[in-house]
């Protein structure tokens, strides 16, 4: 999001809360999220890629909103009685009217016509599809086998555009194949699906959530569905969120309270404060591969570090920040992402309060049945192993998730074994720290140090998240050793 | 979770009389914090407070680059940011070193050399002494625009600075009177400039400068100069980490050998063949008056004709380069010549001291071996200022 985007929807909010009523609210924060998104993706000028992609993510979520509400009348999120089934298809022929808007938009900017057809034609053929097959009187148990059979599919299909998106190769391979237009050839780069990552993670959740039967109760509406996956505010940068948390506050609607305005003001100006101001100054001299090529003294190197710490975490916090205050003006408590991230005692709860809601996204969407299927496996394994093969997974998945590079698994597996040697170390020390916490000097030492510790291990790790490639990361490394200078 | 207890604590009361209040009073604090923003301008002072000098060290050529996040350097119009950040502002005088500065153009600067192949430089990287013992000690205060009264702006700074000697390189370019006010130093120090221009009587078009208008005067009007004061502290970080300040925007090739059939002067159209002087085109003015800067100050000055590219390429008869015809720069010549001459100013012509071959992108710039071999040319006349 630019400053202008971030300001437009702030200033747009109580404009939005005051004069829309209660009830219509739901309705105008889908359309919302829709024309915000389709703005995101493509900033000021709408080319057919970034309608295509667009497209693309409408596509899929109304293709998941099918499986998990195939046949299910929609409920409320909270009573759970049952919403018409019409309420679905005023929400589709909205959608569709958005999108002739959003078509039409597309072809007065550069006159062509299948900038209209694309987005109208491929979600009318795949909303109408969806429609008429979803709203039967009830499923039957072979139905239900079936949908699970096609959420893991979908899953797939996700997993793979992800893999897509996030390895280089590919992303420059699709990049330069779908610019088809002359005027986006001439800038064809790497395929950036702005706002994927995001969006992906949420459909998985749902569909796992489908699969394991947590969602036999919910019934989504289109509508709601369609603001949960777009949500304009968190749409670029998270947080994610989870439908079972996130829904029943959209079907609320709150009114903007005072409260809710100062709040969300708030966050939103210490956000920009952090992201535009201080992030954005550090990015100018943090740690880069010119930067790390040209740095002449040990001391450099570590200033280089420690910048680039403060500005990852300035700029991803202060996103956050913004995200949950436009969130907050829009009637919706987005989940906090980070808190305090290195002021913590060891890199556990580092990782409990640095983007928060991705680290719980892989602890109950992959850490915790991968774990616990190893426990129950038919074969004993060791507990240190199943430790050890669960975070090492967990982190190096996360590491991979930011891009499928050799140096973001790195960075996983520089986690993963952090989180590995922590864990064997504080269940082999827990006497001694018992008797060291008993003393308050000694207490508190102990925490001043590990903090120190943890906060040095967090920004060490940095050097393979900032850098391009193994050799830039370990000349950093050696460097802030005083090798091979 | 996380700490915002403090913003969303259930003893925060928000009522909506309290949103209309905060929003009334954050209006008049925006009114009042832009009203005291015109009435104290406070950029001028702004300007001059640094990290340079004192958390990073000062840096060796006034800020300027087209590619500043490679370079880790940014131009910035005021006068005050960039001395602040010069080592020149740090370094006090010292009876054991000869400091002399050098003024001029983008040759001086060093555009496509690094600071220790600037003439600074290389005279900085050898140890010489003058006849009294004093060690010579160089600061280049070249700035990449041709305008004498850019130059005599920065003089008057330097001058502030208590250095010993000047050394002022200059050419033909520099001199076109109507140019002298174009440049963006000269409009980002408006009140500066028609101090200077007022004080010494200057014969230049000073109604011609812009003022500010009222919203230019106020925090939001001048929001792009407290954001390249910013930029450019923590540029600062990339300075003293790495000591570069200078990334080359791309090369531009070498300058244009095959020269065109024409007598005019480049991008001067209006000047017409024959006679600069009496078409009354050359700002001699403000190189007297530079002089007689350095003089009320009792500081010596050399004044040097710098090196320019000689083609001798098709109309290589007819012009020297692509700026110059033979008839205006060898007119040019001869009138600095009789000019430093009539007044005694210490002056060298080293107009053809830099073979064709050593130029690099443009008829003023040449390679840093030329760069030091001019340096040595120049520096018993430099030495000789101590005398």
């Amino acid at each position: 999001m630019t400053i202008e985007q971030i300001l437009f929807f702030a200033l747009a909010a109580p404009v939005f809360m005051w004069f829309v009523p209660q009830a219509w609210r739901p309705w105008g924060l889908s359309v919302a999220s829709l024309l915000a998104s389709a703005w995101l993706i493509s900033g000021e000028v709408i080319s057919s890629l970034d309608l295509l992609l667009f497209v693309g993510m409408v596509v899929l979520t109304v293709v998941v909103w099918g499986v998990i509400t195939y046949g299910k009348p929609s409920t409320h999120p909270e009573t759970e009685s049952v919403i018409l089934p019409l309420a679905d298809r005023v929400a589709f022929q909205l959608f569709m009217a958005t999108l002739v808007l959003i078509g039409c938009v597309a072809f007065l900017q550069t006159q062509s016509l299948d900038l209209v057809f694309l987005p109208v034609g491929g979600v009318l053929l795949v909303g109408v599809g969806v429609l008429s097959v979803n709203r039967l009187n009830g499923a039957s148990n072979d139905d239900v086998q079936v949908m699970r059979l096609v959420a893991v599919g979908l899953i797939g299909v996700v997993l793979l555009v992800l893999v897509a998106l996030k390895w280089p190769p590919s992303a420059s391979f699709f990049g330069q194949t779908l610019q088809w237009d002359a005027q986006s050839l001439a800038v064809a780069s790497p395929l950036v699906w702005i706002g994927f990552s995001y969006i992906a993670f949420r459909l998985i959740a749902v569909l796992m959530d489908y699969r394991a039967g947590r969602l036999a109760k919910q019934s989504y509406t289109l509508r709601d569905f369609i603001t949960y996956v777009l949500f304009f505010p968190a749409f670029t940068a998270g947080p994610i969120d989870r439908a079972q948390r996130f829904i029943p506050e959209v079907f609320r609607a709150d009114d903007l309270s005072s409260a809710r305005l100062v709040e969300g003001s708030t966050r939103i100006a210490i956000g920009i404060f952090k992201k535009f101001v201080i992030a954005d100054s550090l990015a100018l001299v943090s740690m880069s591969p010119v930067l790390v090529d040209q740095t002449q003294t040990t001391t450099g190197y570590w200033v280089l570090l420690y910048l680039y710490a403060l500005q990852i975490y300035f700029d991803f916090s202060g996103y956050s920040d913004v995200a949950i205050g436009l969130g907050r003006l829009y009637g919706i408590t987005l989940p906090e992402n980070f808190d305090r991230p290195y002021l913590q005692r060891n890199i556990q709860q580092f990782w409990q309060r640095w983007h928060m809601t991705l680290s719980t996204w892989f602890r109950v969407y992959y850490f915790t049945p991968f774990s616990r299927m190893l426990i129950r496996s038919p074969r004993k394994i060791p507990q240190p192993i199943i430790i050890f093969v669960s975070q090492m997974t967990t982190m190096t998945l996360i590491g991979l998730w930011h891009g499928i590079t050799l140096n973001f698994f790195l960075w996983g597996v520089w986690h993963g074994v952090g989180l590995f040697l922590h864990k064997m170390l504080a269940d082999n020390t827990k006497n001694w720290h018992k008797r060291v916490s008993a003393n308050a000097w000694s207490n508190r030492l102990m925490t001043m140090v590990s903090i120190f510790v943890t906060f040095h291990f967090v920004a060490l790790g940095w050097v393979f998240f900032a850098l391009p490639t193994p050799d830039d990361s370990f000349t950093m490394l050696a460097r802030l050793f005083g090798m091979g200078m | 979770m996380a700490r915002w207890d403090w913003l969303t604590g259930a003893e925060a009361v928000y009522t909506r009389k309290f949103v209309i209040r905060v929003v009334l009073k954050a209006s008049a604090l925006f009114v009042f914090v832009n009203v005291f923003w015109v009435i104290a301008q406070p950029m001028q002072l702004l300007n001059q407070l640094t990290l340079y000098n004192t958390l990073f060290p000062g840096r060796e050529r006034l800020p300027y680059s087209d590619n500043p996040a490679d370079a880790y350097n940014l131009s910035i119009g005021s006068l005050d940011a960039m001395f602040a950040g010069h080592v020149i502002a740090a370094d006090i005088p010292d009876p054991d070193e000869f400091q002399v500065a050098f003024i001029g153009d983008s040759s001086v600067w060093g555009v496509l050399l690094e600071n220790d192949n600037t003439l600074a430089g290389c005279l900085n990287q050898n140890v010489h002494f003058t006849v009294d013992g004093r060690r010579l000690v160089a600061y280049n205060l070249g700035y990449p625009v041709l305008s004498v009264f850019k130059d005599a702006l920065i003089l008057d700074r330097a001058l502030d600075y208590d250095v010993d000697a000047v050394v002022w390189l200059t050419t033909l370019q520099a001199f076109w009177e109507f140019e002298q006010l174009r440049h963006p130093i000269v409009t980002a120090n408006v009140a500066e400039v028609r101090a200077f221009i007022e004080a010494h009587d200057l014969d230049i078009m000073a109604d011609a400068l812009p003022t500010l208008t009222g919203w230019e005067r106020t925090l939001v009007g001048q929001r792009r100069e407290l954001s390249d004061w910013l930029r450019f502290q923590v540029y600062g970080v990339g300075w003293w980490l790495t000591g570069d300040d200078y990334a080359s925007g791309g090369y531009l090739g070498a300058p244009v050998r095959n020269l065109p059939d024409s007598l005019g002067i480049l991008d001067q159209p209006q000047i017409a063949f024959g006679n600069l002087d009496a078409q009354d085109v050359l700002a001699w003015e403000v190189l007297q008056t530079g002089f007689s800067l350095a003089a009320e100050r009792e500081v010596p000055m050399l004044l040097v004709n710098e090196p320019i590219y000689r083609s001798d390429g098709l109309n290589s008869d007819v012009r020297y380069n692509e700026y110059y015809p033979q008839w205006a720069y060898d007119e040019y010549r001869a009138s600095l010549t009789a000019l430093a001459s009539a007044n005694e100013w210490p002056f060298i012509d080293l107009w053809d001291a830099v073979p064709p071959t050593a130029f690099t992108d443009t008829p003023f710039h040449y390679d840093a071996e030329a760069v030091c071999d001019v340096s040595e040319l120049m520096l018993p006349h430099i030495l000789a200022l101590a005398e």
